[in-house]
């Protein structure tokens, strides 16, 4: 089945990210170092497109920490094969994600 | 308050309504996840506005948010993805407004609609009543 979005090297990024545990909007920030006003738009197309699931955190451990509850990405089967791919087309980014080096 | 509130608030008048609350739920959680992590005691004024630079991304991705909103819309989306095609085609949009454009006949009660008949694929066409009556009189 073809795909719907372009993976570019920030979406591959992305996808690595959350692959790699990084789940939330600030931490793929962080974790990427792409600019902050590209994530959340990847985001958004990602999830729109059924490769991301978003879902809101466990509310009794916002709740012991006094803070509102966070929205997390995971990666859905469509998201675990466009995953196959970015390992294959960007395997110097898959490198660093895995160990830390290119 | 956590820095950076005042901007989610504002920019989620950018989202589209039925968004608004879950977009403005996410960023204000994840600036005060931000905040809190900064510590109580450590917290300097260069750590508040730098949450509020991060803060402000908040902005394109609202924009971003209305602009999809736009584009799914049934109308827009059609009438860009007609002003495409003409473009990339410059052939047939020449043709098709040739072919469509306003008969410019003085008298346009001239015109029927003709079609044939027996074949498979029935096809409708303009002719002038004059050239209609000749063909048939053949």
């Amino acid at each position: 089945m073809g795909r719907w979005f372009n993976l570019t090297y920030p979406t591959a990024t992305v996808l690595l990210a959350i692959r790699a545990g990084h789940r939330y909007g600030f931490d793929i920030m962080d974790a990427t170092g792409l600019p902050d006003g590209t994530v959340y738009p990847i985001l958004r197309r990602l999830e729109r497109g059924g490769v991301l699931e978003g879902a809101w955190e466990d509310e009794a451990r916002a709740r012991s920490e006094q803070r509102p509850r966070r929205r997390y990405y995971r990666l859905t089967s469509v998201g675990d094969e466009a995953l196959g791919e970015v390992i294959e087309r960007f395997p110097a980014l898959h490198r660093i994600f895995e160990t830390g080096t290119a | 308050m956590v820095p950076g509130s005042r901007i989610v608030r504002c920019a989620a008048r950018l989202v589209p309504a039925r968004r608004r609350e879950e977009w403005r739920r996410e960023w204000e959680a994840e600036a005060a996840y931000a905040w809190r992590l900064r510590g109580d005691g450590s917290r300097s004024r260069l750590d508040a506005l730098r949450l509020r630079v991060r803060v402000l991304s908040c902005v394109i991705d609202a924009l971003w948010e209305r602009k999809e909103t736009m584009t799914m819309t049934g109308l827009f989306n059609d009438a860009r993805f007609a002003v495409r095609s003409l473009l990339r085609y410059p052939t047939f949009t020449v043709i098709a407004v040739t072919t469509l454009a306003p008969c410019p006949s003085r008298t346009p009660t001239d015109w029927c609609p003709c079609s044939t008949w027996g074949a498979k694929d029935a096809t409708s066409f303009p002719c002038r009543t004059a050239s209609f009556s000749c063909t048939r009189s053949r």
